[in-house]
């Protein structure tokens, strides 16, 4: 049972994650854009991020950015994206950014709580 | 005593006197050619017996006693002819034996009388009375007797014979070459014959005459050589002075060429000595709108250079004395109407007659430079029409998978169960729009790649992979699916090397093949799946005994947009796409996609992968955001 915050524009699709993380037993909370999600990360403590990219807004390299300077050592993240990436390419977001994993849109329920499990661990 | 008494007496005693005399004469040897003192004598006897007759006579009268005194003077005179005589003989005998030669006298035989002691000397003997009584033959070589016998009757004929040569013959046998001079002494009746010889030994002349001889043949020798060395130098000569003309003529030729070539280029050339201009041709006259050449020679280079360039020109000038080549590089001239003309130059430094000069070779690049700013200006449109339309694509992208994921994924939740039972018919309806929200994800991907791949904005990842995975795992994947229409699936395939590709497009192609197999094949069927390499391809091909495809649709089947027939989409529910999405994927990777069918009988689709096709590499920059943006954004 963790904490999982979702970071999404669209809120089918925040609800949606929301009510999946829920069948798992997971606290979840969620921000509709990168503003609120960083005003909101230092007090929630979420164990995982789910953060969509392609917001209006903050991008989400300036997200990460960001995020990185306020140093939650602890944080994982997994982005939720439209286009997949190469090997290289997730090892340096790894190297980087601390993001765990990534699943693409439209995602298969079982892949995304497979890859949810594995990244809590 | 009476007078005539006394004369008879005076006349007897010298008469007794003058044969003694005429004997001792006889074994003298007379002079060769001389009349003979016998004769002389002889007739000296006569008119001494006259002259005693004469003066017995005279004795009888008174007149000799007047005569006495001329006959005691005429008796003194012979006398003293006597003596004379005498001294002569001594005198041709001293001649004779201190002669350097040996002289002989011989009978008719050749029996040799008498000898000088040079004679005995040359031949060898001890003395006189060894040579004495031989034969003049015995001392001359056997093989030249005959030639001897010969010259003694020549010597016969005409009475002496000059510088025969023989080869002569010592006492002791040995040799040597001798040259012989013969004198036939005959008596006036002829009867009784005696020769003179004279003989010379003439082997030093001889060895010298050889060495002479093999002097002269040398020298003839050396000069034959000479002559002929003489000869060849000529020949050599001769061919060079040929050969230096024609070269000259040649040098002559090129120069002209060359003349004509620097003349006639069309670069503009100019040479330039102490920064004024000794030569220009003609393009150089025509870029800087000179008509005639004083406007350019002579005059400094500067004046045809744009202000903004005159000190790299001054610089390169410079280098260019200390012998630098200049390279090429682009400047401004100047016209002599004013106007400004783009050119590009180079200037290498030579030495002209002694002096240092250089020369330029221009050209000019007003329309280069134009069509270059098109280019970069066409370049640049061009790269933003790629970032306008990935942009496009990017949010076309996301905009149509937006609504489509929570379709997805609230429909998985109802048919998992995880809001509460459904019905058989709610789980039939929900299915069915499960499939088509599946089917519109499809699409949508199908319609993305094909605009990515066809706008060239599609992004390959290359890797190396191991493609016996690939295709394990998208036939396991798949493996379900044909299992729904009962058909049987089979791999079969051999261990290959891993292969350089973008693992993720090469295994949706596989999958496409396989759908399509599974897709028209009809339930029962078979599909054969082969994974093999070759030195140069990997090579997939996938087997089915479905309905196959006309040949005339075989054509079409790797095109965009091109249905096969409006018939089988519609039936098969296919897009028309996929095909060509798989063919340019291949393509990209170097690769091929072919196809063999027949109606009613199958397909085999069959694609190839070469393993060091040199693709254009993306380089993965650290800059990772860049490019995730420039996905997304």
């Amino acid at each position: 049972m963790s904490k999982i915050m979702i970071v999404d524009d669209n809120k089918d699709i925040a609800e949606t994650l929301k009510t999946i993380m829920e069948i798992e037993k997971h606290e979840t909370e969620v921000a509709y854009n990168g503003e609120e999600f960083l005003s909101k990360v230092e007090n929630a403590k979420p164990d995982l991020v789910l953060l969509d990219v392609m917001m209006p807004g903050l991008k989400t390299k300036e997200i990460l950015t960001k995020l990185k300077e306020k140093e939650l050592y602890d944080l994982k993240i997994m982005l939720v994206t439209v286009v997949r990436f190469s090997d290289e390419e997730q090892k340096c977001l790894m190297e980087i950014f601390k993001i765990k994993d990534y699943v693409t849109k439209p995602f298969d329920m079982p892949d995304l709580i497979n890859r949810v499990r594995k990244a809590l661990q | 005593m009476k007078l005539h008494e006394k004369t008879l007496i005076i006349i007897g005693v010298t008469l007794i006197g003058l044969i003694i005399v005429l004997y001792s004469i006889s074994s003298t040897i007379y002079q060769h050619g001389q009349v003979s003192m016998r004769y002389f004598i002889l007739s000296l006897l006569i008119v001494g017996l006259v002259f005693g007759a004469v003066i017995m006579l005279l004795l009888e009268k008174s007149v000799l006693s007047r005569l006495s005194g001329p006959i005691n003077t005429m008796l003194d005179a012979l006398e003293h002819s006597q003596h004379e005589l005498r001294k002569s003989e001594e005198h041709y005998r001293g001649l004779v034996e201190t002669s350097p030669d040996a002289v002989m006298l011989s009978d008719q035989d050749g029996r040799i009388l008498v000898a000088n002691q040079r004679a005995v000397e040359l031949h060898g003997f001890k003395d006189i009375e060894e040579v004495i009584r031989k034969n003049i033959f015995e001392l001359i070589s056997q093989e030249d007797r005959q030639y001897a016998r010969e010259n003694l009757k020549k010597t016969i004929e005409t009475g002496w014979i000059r510088n025969i040569e023989y080869t002569m013959l010592r006492k002791d046998g040995t040799r040597f070459p001798a040259e012989l001079n013969a004198s036939l002494i005959a008596d006036t009746e002829g009867r009784s014959r005696s020769f003179i010889y004279v003989v010379r030994d003439i082997t030093e002349r001889k060895r010298a005459e050889e060495i002479l001889q093999r002097a002269h043949s040398e020298l003839e020798l050396r000069v034959c050589e000479r002559t002929a060395e003489l000869a060849r130098a000529n020949e050599i000569l001769k061919a060079e002075i040929t050969e230096r003309e024609r070269a000259e003529k040649e040098l002559r030729e090129s120069e002209e060429r060359y003349r004509r070539l620097v003349d006639f280029s069309p670069f503009g050339i100019i040479i330039y000595s102490d920064s004024r201009i000794i030569y220009a041709n003609l393009a150089a006259m025509k870029i800087t709108g000179a008509i005639q050449a004083e406007e350019i020679i002579g005059k400094p280079i500067l004046k045809f250079i744009h202000r903004d360039y005159h000190e790299i020109v001054k610089e390169r000038i410079h280098k260019l004395e200390k012998g630098e080549v200049a390279p090429l590089i682009e400047e401004k001239f100047l016209r002599l109407d004013g106007t400004c003309v783009d050119i590009e130059i180079t200037s290498i430094p030579f030495t002209y007659k002694g002096n240092q000069v250089a020369y330029g070779v221009f050209q000019d690049i007003t329309e280069r430079k134009k069509a270059e700013e098109e280019l970069k200006r066409a370049n640049i449109e061009l790269k933003r029409a790629d970032q306008i339309k990935t942009q496009f694509l990017s949010i076309i992208s996301h905009e149509l998978r937006t609504p489509i994921t929570p379709m997805n994924a609230q429909l998985q939740m109802i048919l998992a169960g995880y809001f509460g039972d459904i019905t058989e018919k709610q789980m039939k309806s929900l299915e069915m729009i499960q499939r088509n929200t599946k089917r519109l994800d499809r699409l949508i991907g199908d319609v993305l790649d094909i605009s990515k791949l066809e706008s060239g904005i599609m992004k390959f990842y290359m890797a190396k992979a191991n493609l016996n995975e690939i295709v394990e795992s998208s036939v396991e994947t798949m493996k379900i699916q044909a299992w729904d229409k009962n058909l049987k699936l089979t791999l079969k395939e051999d261990k290959i090397p891993e292969i350089t590709i973008d693992r993720d497009r090469i295994a949706q192609v596989i999958m496409n093949l396989l759908n399509n197999a599974i897709k028209f094949t009809d339930m029962g069927g078979v599909i054969e799946v082969e994974l093999s390499a070759n030195t140069d391809n990997a090579i997939v091909k996938v087997k089915d005994n479905g309905i196959g495809i006309k040949k005339e649709d075989q054509e079409r089947l790797f095109t965009p947009f091109q249905q096969v027939d409006s018939s089988y989409t519609r039936k098969y529910e296919g897009t028309g796409l996929g095909l060509a999405i798989c063919k340019r994927i291949l393509t990209y990777h170097g690769g091929k996609i072919c196809v063999e069918s027949e109606p009613g009988k199958g397909s085999i689709f069959q694609f190839t992968i070469p393993y060091n096709y040199k693709i254009k590499k993306e380089t993965i920059e650290l800059n990772l955001f860049r490019r995730i943006l420039e996905k997304e954004v």
